[in-house]
């Protein structure tokens, strides 16, 4: 047949010319998100480099394929090899946060500040595979690396239950060894347990706690499976009793009142070290860092929306006390020259602190409390390695992780220098530091929210713009509280009347009443073109809270108490008194009763916002 | 020939002829564990294993949606290359083909048999594979580009029939296995099914043009969202030639005997 081999011909030309065209100019790989690319090989020359234990006031360090392959005053290299000039700059091992909650962006909001391991106290374990998978991998990554604790051990109702997160509490002794090898199946690195019964934050938030029995059977449990076990604790007096027991070490410092000589030097004895969070403690005591850390330029920029709302966010008042900032302080340098190791950790996650961006204002409160830059530090690297195990980090020396920060200055001497971040690298790569567009861009502007005026006149629990009053209660975070809403009269008036209990059984419980301004409910609107907010209220005497959901969803919102008074009051608020509220994104207002638990009824009229 | 013959037969008793020798060319072919157990099997275990139990991050790829394109080239390669090749040879050789050809049954009815049979062994290679991605590998994938997905698989069969039909008609009997185990495995792993191309140096990605099975994978990834900038209508052009030439070949070689 005659056309079947000019056939073949041609279909063979043709294949030709088109596996030519579809030969690719640049074939395709794995994008390394929020990593630019970088030489595999490098060294970093003539820098200060802190090396987690001593400084070298001049050293070269070489990297190759992600880890540093060698460390001396002067190293010989071949001409072609990358190089970083590190004149003028220090290099420091990569930060180590040792008390974190990590979800979401965490880890990449960590690691543009920094900090490329973290230890986590409490998050979801389902994350621990993962964390493991990660972290012994080489390759480039935009996130820092985690050990965590999986699900904290606590009693039933204990604190760590409030979160609304399903959690299996230890409520008897004969559990324990069965609840640490669920953990560790579970992936968790070390076990963290509970001890606290809410006594230091004052009367009212007193929480069921672990008692003796079952911690010690929990401390042989730890032991027998060779795990570290260590402690949530808020008292001296707890402090010592655990590590007395044989906790490894303490996640807090201990904050109801300065511990004497005796306590501490009976600590000091056990070798159990602590990580203070002496960032969110200065939540707790009413001056949080976080809104200064907020402002500090170099460290605004490479913020994302959700760590400044983050930074801005404030504890209810009712459990805010000034003495914890004072006494945590002191006990911090009571324990640091009875010769207790401090490791750096921020407790991010909570309000007043962000990922990655509280580790420097750690550091900062932890030459505050009388460490020097260089223990604080060796707090935020060697110290935490040593103590965690993390075998492959925490240091600059030949074999480890080329986990790297260049600063521009010396924090060796002064601490607030390791904001001036120049270069960082994760596992020898560049890590790109911008903030996710994403999170950048999720701040848009938010609809304007004009006057409110809710005088109850009509037939609905609306205002006179339309928006909806809705009851407000702590079902979510597992609370059992309720709460009615009615409109009611009486002779030629109208109001709402709020009724309802609070119970038992979440950290801080509340119901009470919400008005929502957004449309969708919950979504925000800019308020900030109004001052002033007031209503008239009556009630049974309660003291009542009111409060500003703004900024991030999940933000803790920004509360003012006040009393309510069997007649009819007014009450006026300005709205720039609210610590830490975001005027600019509004979700909602709520008038709410709160401990102590029992029944509530208040009657509301005449609300506006102007 | 007898075709004459037939084709004067009504319509009907001729589609029954094409579906009955199609019937029984699976069920024949299901009932040959040395051929349909790797065929079905081999696929999914690779799958599972590399895409599912092995870890490793790869960027901004999605390791599982990746593999499941890419091992979805490779599960419908098997049974278009040994269902021609290797039974085409083995007819041969047994003179099955011979009693077949001066049967009264056209010789089409033969052909259509294998690619049928080729497109219900990829057909359920891809539903096993797409189970295990989407049951344990976390993949999230419309139903519409899974079809569609199904669709260009399927269709990217006929190449590899062509190859199949080709080497089948250049050796006789068991050596066929040799030459397709030969042209199947490289070609699987250099046109990056196994492993992905990015694994590779340079050179050789770039030398994954000439494989036809990649042209395929380039489609699949594009189809399921792994990879953008797809020139489909490139890659359609090479496998519809690819086919064109192998058949002819084959053609060539068959009728020159």
């Amino acid at each position: 047949m005659r056309p079947l081999p000019l056939i073949v011909v041609g279909c063979a030309f043709a294949l030709a010319a088109l596996m030519l065209m579809s030969i690719p100019p640049q074939p395709p790989a794995p994008g390394k998100p929020a990593t630019t690319p970088s030489p595999s090989e490098f060294v970093i020359s003539k820098a200060r480099v802190f090396d987690g234990e001593t400084t070298w006031p001049r050293a070269d360090v070489r990297i190759k394929d992600g880890l540093i392959t060698a460390i001396a005053e002067q190293l010989e290299w071949p001409s072609g090899l990358a190089v970083v000039d590190g004149s003028g700059k220090t290099l420091l091992p990569g930060l180590i946060d040792a008390h974190v909650h990590s979800w979401g962006e965490a880890r990449q909001q960590m690691l543009r500040f920094g900090v490329t391991t973290a230890l986590d106290m409490f998050s979801d374990p389902a994350q621990l595979p993962g964390f493991r998978r990660d972290r012994a991998s080489l390759a480039a990554t935009d996130r820092a690396d985690i050990w965590g604790a999986g699900a904290l051990i606590t009693a039933r109702g204990g604190h760590g239950t409030q979160f609304g997160m399903a959690l299996e509490t230890f409520d008897d002794a004969a559990q324990a060894q069965a609840l640490v090898e669920s953990r560790i199946a579970q992936g968790s690195d070390f076990i963290k347990f509970v001890v606290d019964d809410g006594h230091a934050y004052g009367e009212g938030h007193e929480l069921p706690t672990l008692d003796s029995t079952r911690i010690t059977a929990l401390l042989a449990a730890t032991r027998a499976a060779k795990t570290m076990a260590v402690a949530h604790v808020a008292q001296v007096d707890t402090a010592v009793a655990m590590l007395r027991a044989g906790a490894d070490g303490l996640v807090h410092v201990f904050s109801d009142r300065q511990a004497n000589q005796q306590e501490i030097a009976v600590m000091a004895e056990t070798g159990g070290w602590v990580i203070p969070t002496l960032s969110v403690i200065s939540g707790l005591s009413g001056e949080s860092v976080g809104p200064a850390l907020g402002d500090d330029p170099a460290i605004a920029r490479l913020l994302d929306a959700a760590q400044r709302d983050s930074l801005r966010a404030t504890y209810p008042p009712q459990f805010q006390n000034a003495k914890h900032l004072p006494n945590a302080l002191a006990n911090v340098a009571a324990l640091r020259r009875a010769g207790v190791d401090i490791l750096a950790g921020t407790d991010a996650g909570n309000p007043g602190t962000a990922h990655g961006a509280s580790l420097h204002g750690e550091l900062e409160l932890l030459v505050r409390a009388g460490l020097s830059a260089s223990d604080a530090l060796r707090a935020a690297t060697a110290l935490p390695a040593t103590h965690f195990g993390l075998a492959d980090r925490g240091r600059i020396a030949v074999g480890l992780r080329a986990d790297l920060l260049l600063v521009e200055g010396d924090p060796t001497t002064d601490i607030r220098v390791t904001r001036q971040i120049v270069t960082i690298w994760k596992n020898g790569a560049v890590v790109a530091r911008k903030p996710a567009p994403s999170a950048v861009s999720n701040v848009q502007a938010s609809p304007a929210l004009a006057a409110i005026d809710s005088p109850f006149s009509g037939k609905a629990l609306r205002t006179t713009q339309g928006q909806h009053w809705a009851p407000s209660i702590d079902a979510f975070v597992g609370g059992k509280s309720t709460a009615v809403l009615t409109l009611e009269s009486e002779g030629d008036t109208s109001f709402m009347r709020a009724t309802g209990a609070v119970a038992t059984g979440t950290v801080y419980p509340w119901a009470g009443a919400a008005l929502l301004p957004g449309d969708p409910p919950m979504s925000a609107v800019d308020a900030s073109q109004l001052t002033e907010l007031s209503f008239r209220l009556r009630g049974d005497g309660r003291e009542l809270l009111l409060m500003l959901l703004t900024g991030e969803n999940n933000q803790a919102p920004a509360m003012q108490r006040f009393s309510s008074t069997r007649d009819w009051q007014t009450h006026r608020f300005k709205l720039a008194d609210f610590q830490g509220a975001d005027a600019t994104r509004l979700r909602a207002i709520a008038i709410t009763a709160s401990l102590p638990a029992g029944e509530f009824a208040f009657e509301l009229d005449d609300f506006e916002l102007q | 020939m007898t075709s004459n013959v037939i084709s004067a037969s009504p319509a009907w008793m001729l589609s029954r002829i094409y579906w009955r020798e199609a019937g029984y060319e699976f069920l024949r072919m299901l009932r040959t564990p040395a051929f349909a157990l790797p065929t079905l099997i081999f696929p999914l275990v690779f799958y599972v294993m590399f895409a599912i139990v092995l870890p490793g991050r790869w960027g901004d790829f999605d390791k599982s949606a990746y593999l499941l394109a890419t091992y979805g080239v490779f599960g419908i390669m098997g049974p278009a290359l040994f269902g021609f090749g290797v039974g085409l040879a083995l007819e041969r050789e047994s003179g099955w083909l011979a009693l077949k050809q001066v049967s009264p049954m056209p010789t089409g009815a033969y052909f259509f048999a294998k690619i049928a049979m080729s497109l219900c062994f990829g057909l359920v290679v891809v539903i096993l594979l797409s189970i295990a991605a989407v049951g344990f590998g976390d993949v999230e994938i419309a139903l519409d580009r899974w079809l569609l997905l199904v669709a260009v698989l399927l269709l990217g069969t006929l190449p590899f029939c062509a190859i199949g039909l080709w080497i089948g008609t250049l050796v006789k009997g068991q050596a066929a296995v040799a030459i397709v185990n030969l042209v199947y495995l490289p070609m699987s792993i250099l046109s990056g099914l196994w492993m992905p191309l990015f694994a590779f140096p340079q050179f050789l990605q770039k030398a994954a043009v000439i494989w036809p099975s990649w042209h395929l994978a380039q489609l699949s990834l594009g189809v399921i969202g792994q990879i953008s900038d797809v020139r489909y209508l490139l890659h359609v052009s090479v496998l519809l030639l690819t086919t064109a030439l192998f058949l002819s070949l084959a053609a060539m070689r068959l009728r020159g005997r």
